[in-house]
């Protein structure tokens, strides 16, 4: 069957299986940013936005996706709070193997589009289902406190 | 992963789910927030029946009651006010205790309570509340005390064609109550290997109410009505907080696990217990 999704700001049909979860259709599609590391929900390496909210695509049936609208790391460059995210994550050196980084941001960005100035309690909150087995989170979670610096800043310019 | 599913329907109301549940004679299940489901090795489910858009996600405060849409993502409880408000914020420290945020975003209310793991948060704290639970079938509508549901693995209770619309709690018991619910594991957002919810309300240092339940100890969560009430109208010191948690370790029933055995489960129940009464 198909299903029709909004896409990073692009509307997209996609053909799926009924058992289909929607991590394996946006890789099978090119979406390669939207990696695959347990397909248990444990580890956040799949973490795709779902109108808006941050969810395992592991787990999210690929059918419940029909007519939502869908954002992945490919769609943040020219995002406002994304693409801040993606330089501060650079600044900080939040980013060593890469592998959790889209999902880190993507779990970020959802944070501080609810959230304008989030303390680190509600850092480690936004992210405590985002698994990163390099950096020891120090680095991402002040990437995540500049980012909110910066967009706040660019708010009151 | 699901070999033999087949079909997904989405239906424009709950007469017609309750239709296709029937029709699917246990072969169609409801999608909750399918954190289960998508994991589920199975060859005998062929179809599931989207629950999520009957207007089944709310969190309602009547003044008398507080009603929770099957549909509520355990993260939409977190957001609610009524929700923080309600019995010392005991709901929202539950749900606090749920997996990570990612999984919060995807779990329901329904989904929790009817996948009835070891570890399901939401059991015990909904059988402290005398919270109830109200399904729909191809017989008509029903309400379940948590104390029934929770007292089977609900698949037993529940027919194959039913489907969970609310939970319900009276709000009148819970008036000036304090509440804690601890989540003993080996990480924040690893599955609980012990579950503490208690709910205390004292007058004069005196016990006016107090109610206890357990899980992830045993495969069904457990309350603990005949001590509670032993100790109505006593008051509260260090002895006593002692004795209740001594009391319910003793009589809970707890099985071993991979990731600690029962005398440690044990002690550690008792100390956490023990604090929380003395603390809140
Ligand atoms: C990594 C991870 C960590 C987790 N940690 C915890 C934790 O710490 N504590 C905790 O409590 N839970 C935890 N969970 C969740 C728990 O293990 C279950 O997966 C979850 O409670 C199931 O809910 P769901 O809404 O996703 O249900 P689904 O997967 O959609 O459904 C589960 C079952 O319930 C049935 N069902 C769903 N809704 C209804 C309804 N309204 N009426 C009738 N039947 C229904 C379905 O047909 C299915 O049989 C965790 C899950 C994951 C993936
Ligand atoms: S791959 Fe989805 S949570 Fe790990
Ligand atoms: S940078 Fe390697 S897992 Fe996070």
């Amino acid at each position: 069957m198909k299903i029709k999704v909004l896409i990073n700001k692009e509307e997209k049909e996609f053909e799926v299986r009924v058992n289909d979860v929607l991590l394996d259709v946006l890789r099978r599609n090119g979406y390669y940013g939207v990696k695959c590391g347990c397909r248990e929900g444990e580890c956040g390496a799949c973490t795709v936005l779902v109108d808006g909210k941050p969810v395992t695509s592991c787990l999210y049936p690929a059918v419940r996706a029909e007519g939502k609208s869908i954002t992945t790391i490919e769609g943040i460059e020219n995002d406002k709070i994304g693409s801040v995210l993606q330089e501060v994550f650079l600044e900080e050196g939040a980013v060593q193997c890469g592998f959790c980084t889209p999902g880190m941001i993507l779990s970020s960005k959802a944070l501080l589009e609810k959230n304008k100035n989030p303390s680190e309690e509600d850092i480690k909150l936004a992210l405590d289902g985002n698994l990163c087995r390099c950096t020891g989170y120090v680095k991402i979670i002040n990437a995540v406190k500049k980012a909110s610096k910066k967009l706040r800043e660019r708010r009151e310019k | 992963m699901l070999r033999n599913l087949k079909n997904y329907y989405r239906v424009k109301n709950l007469s017609e789910a309750v239709k296709v549940l029937k029709k699917g004679k246990g072969r169609i299940i409801p999608l909750g927030g399918a954190t289960t489901i998508s994991k589920l090795d199975s060859k005998n489910i062929e179809g599931l029946l989207e629950l999520e858009n009957l207007g089944l996600s709310y969190v309602k405060d009547d003044g008398k009651k507080i009603k929770i849409g099957s549909m509520t993502t355990i993260s939409e409880l977190l957001d609610s006010k009524v929700i923080e408000k309600f019995a010392d914020g005991f709901l929202k420290k539950a749900a606090l205790t749920v997996g990570s945020t990612l999984n919060r975003n995807m779990i329901t209310v329904g989904g929790n309570i009817y996948q009835l793991y070891l570890w399901s948060s939401l059991p015990p704290a909904f059988l402290d509340l005398d919270a109830k639970i109200k399904v729909i079938g191809s017989k008509g509508r029903r309400t379940i005390k948590a104390e029934e549901f929770f007292s089977k693995l609900p698949r037993k209770i529940l027919s194959y064609d039913e489907i969970i619309t609310e939970v319900e709690i009276d709000k009148d018991k819970f008036k000036g109550v304090k509440s804690e619910f601890i989540k003993f594991s080996k990480t924040k957002t690893a599955y609980p290997v012990i579950s503490i919810a208690v709910i205390l309300k004292k007058l004069n240092k005196k016990i006016k109410e107090l109610r206890i339940a357990l899980g992830s100890l045993s495969p069904l969560p457990q309350r603990f009505e005949d001590i509670e009430k032993e100790y109505i109208g006593k008051e509260l010191d260090e002895r006593i907080a002692e004795e209740i948690a001594e009391k319910i370790v003793n009589k809970a029933k707890i099985v071993p696990d991979i990731r600690a055995s029962i005398e440690y489960k044990k002690e550690v129940t008792k100390n956490i217990l023990k604090d929380i009464i003395l603390s809140i």
